[in-house]
């Protein structure tokens, strides 16, 4: 018997969801906590949607259990919508709605909520709401539905490939709001397949793929984990041997360049190559990307 | 119920609501206009005649079940015939059909059924308030058209009664009810809209060809029970002026049959595609 916990803003253990017989997630166990933007980060048809759609109680597991502020997804998902603010990955408005009376439409479905942020977001994203939806660009489609996901300031936000569309001055303000909301105290589960966006914004990040959770690291202690690639130019020829390190990879050579791959800690490739003459060394700022990469090449 | 969905989803078919009425209007209108001309001059055994040059199943098809072509020199067989019978069914249950793709079929094809489900709302109120909001205006383009029909032949001074009109505007209601309720089984258990139409549209015209063809063949006529238009008689309620019980019985039984399985499957069903 599973137990109600009321720990987690979000709290899943072996989530599974299968689609007759192909797999959407399988065994997904993870948490989130109360003022964390959590990352979810993973490749188009990993997983990420479906694990959200179970979250929001739109699909049914097949197995396991999730939990959203200790309510049972599909027991409770009502009590759960009425906390949460949910931005679709694939945006589908009303077309011949105009924005404004698409916002009140869905506004009056949380009756007993106030949508209390609908003018600030409005004038923050710079929406004039007069036009028909139809109208609309996609990124101004996609600003319409972040204001409906965030305008009743809901406690917990999940968002799914939320930047899809938007310039990146906009991406930038999106940002900031989500930001606000973190310092208030809410919980931001935040789905993308952008890993700088992760980065930048998120505590903690799971890596998903193929359904399954490869990771679930420290978005600063990932970084540690980073892939560096070394692109040294010797003086002299050297021995390869040297290079015969764990976390050292040799990915080139041509004459005495040499293009290397260094994972996580790089003192030790450093100590190595203090022994020698280099004419000239580069290391490529890494991102979490690659960390990413290698986590998939791993996997596979 | 949710009140907010309910205005919303008046409000969207308001339009074609309107255009209906006022199409429904115009067919009132010719059908009572023409109808002194048949009573004029033409003798029920000419007009026998006259018939017996057409193939039965012809008439059977184009009149519907239950009515005799002698009724047609009647003012309740005139109107059944050009209207109620079949071609008012054909109108409005078409409509029905559009109206039941608008209650689950549209949002899920459109992508807009996970919008609306981030919101606090139930599977289940969703097809509960879609249901409510197509059944009231169903009901009153059935009862717009009884009436209008009452009014219009009023001023000719064509006797129509208005309980008569009343109880075939109830039975047409009932009969829109079962096509919506039916096409919208049907987009729930196919996952789409296309299909369901096709299906119901099929259905519900072999429903009228083997009511039509039962009184011509007996063997046609041990399985007319299984169409729905064997329960529903414009001539009758008009001449007879009272509900029929088993009529209105089989009506409410497919009705709330087709009603609690939509609802069942749907509220266990997921809101999406992979």
């Amino acid at each position: 018997m599973v137990q109600k916990t009321n720990n987690y803003v979000i709290k899943t253990e072996k989530l599974t969801k299968y689609y007759g017989k192909a797999k959407g997630i399988e065994d997904l166990s993870l948490f989130v906590e109360q003022g964390e933007v959590f990352g979810f980060l993973g490749p188009n048809g990993s997983g990420k949607t479906t694990t959200i759609r179970l979250l929001m109680g739109l699909l049914f597991p097949t197995r396991g259990n999730s939990f959203v502020f200790g309510l049972n997804t599909v027991t409770e998902s009502l009590a759960i919508r009425e906390r949460v603010g949910y931005l679709p990955g694939d945006v589908h408005l009303y077309p011949h709605m105009t924005g404004k009376s698409l916002l009140n439409y869905l506004a009056n479905f949380k009756p007993h909520k106030k949508p209390v942020l609908m003018n600030q977001l409005l004038e923050r994203l710079n929406i004039d709401l007069s036009k028909k939806i139809k109208e609309y660009s996609k990124g101004n489609k996609q600003k319409i539905a972040i204001v409906a996901a965030l305008m009743h300031d809901p406690d917990l936000l999940i968002l799914d490939e939320p930047t899809s569309g938007l310039d990146p001055v906009m991406q930038r303000e999106f940002y900031n709001i989500v930001k606000e909301f973190k310092e208030r105290g809410k919980a931001v589960f935040l789905s993308s397949h952008i890993m700088s966006e992760i980065e930048k914004n998120c505590q903690r990040v799971g890596i998903i793929q193929k359904g399954k959770l490869l990771t679930i690291e420290n978005v600063e202690a990932l970084s540690q984990k980073k892939v560096r690639y070394a692109d040294i130019i010797f003086r002299t020829q050297i021995p390869l041997e040297i290079f015969n390190l764990d976390n050292v990879k040799l990915l080139e050579q041509h004459n005495q360049s040499l293009r290397l791959s260094v994972k996580g800690d790089i003192n030790l490739l450093l100590r190595v190559l203090a022994n020698y003459e280099i004419e000239e060394m580069s290391l490529t700022p890494s991102s979490i990307e690659d960390t990413f990469f290698e986590y998939y090449q791993k996997e596979a | 119920m949710n009140l907010n969905l309910l205005i919303n989803s008046l409000k969207e078919r308001w339009l074609s609501t309107l255009a209906f009425t006022g199409g429904l209007l115009l067919y009132c209108w010719t059908i009572v206009a023409i109808m002194p001309m048949m009573f004029t001059g033409i003798a029920a055994s000419e007009w026998e005649k006259f018939m017996s040059k057409f193939p039965k199943e012809l008439l059977s098809l184009l009149a519907g079940g239950g009515i005799d072509v002698t009724q047609l020199l009647t003012v309740e067989g005139f109107i059944s015939l050009e209207l109620f019978s079949l071609w008012w069914i054909i109108i409005v249950g078409g409509f029905a059909i559009s109206l039941a793709m608008g209650i689950v079929a549209k949002d899920t094809n459109e992508g807009t059924m996970e919008l609306l489900m981030s919101y606090p709302l139930k599977r289940e109120t969703i097809i509960i308030t879609r249901f409510l909001s197509s059944s009231i205006i169903l009901a009153f383009l059935a009862f717009f058209t009884v009436y209008a029909t009452y009014l219009i032949s009023t001023f000719n001074d064509i006797p129509l009664t208005f309980s008569g009109l009343t109880i075939v505007g109830l039975y047409g209601w009932l009969f829109f009810e079962v096509i919506l309720l039916f096409t919208l089984f049907l987009t729930i258990i196919l996952k789409e809209g296309g299909g369901a139409t096709l299906i119901s549209f099929t259905f519900f015209l072999s429903s009228h060809i083997l009511n039509a063809l039962a009184d011509l063949h007996k063997t046609i006529d041990k399985i007319s029970f299984l169409s729905i238009f064997k329960y529903y008689n414009p001539v009758q309620y008009l001449l007879e002026k009272k509900i029929d019980l088993t009529h209105l019985n089989i009506f409410l039984v497919i009705i709330i049959s087709l009603f609690t399985l939509s609802v069942l499957i749907y509220r266990k069903r997921d809101i999406s595609t992979l």
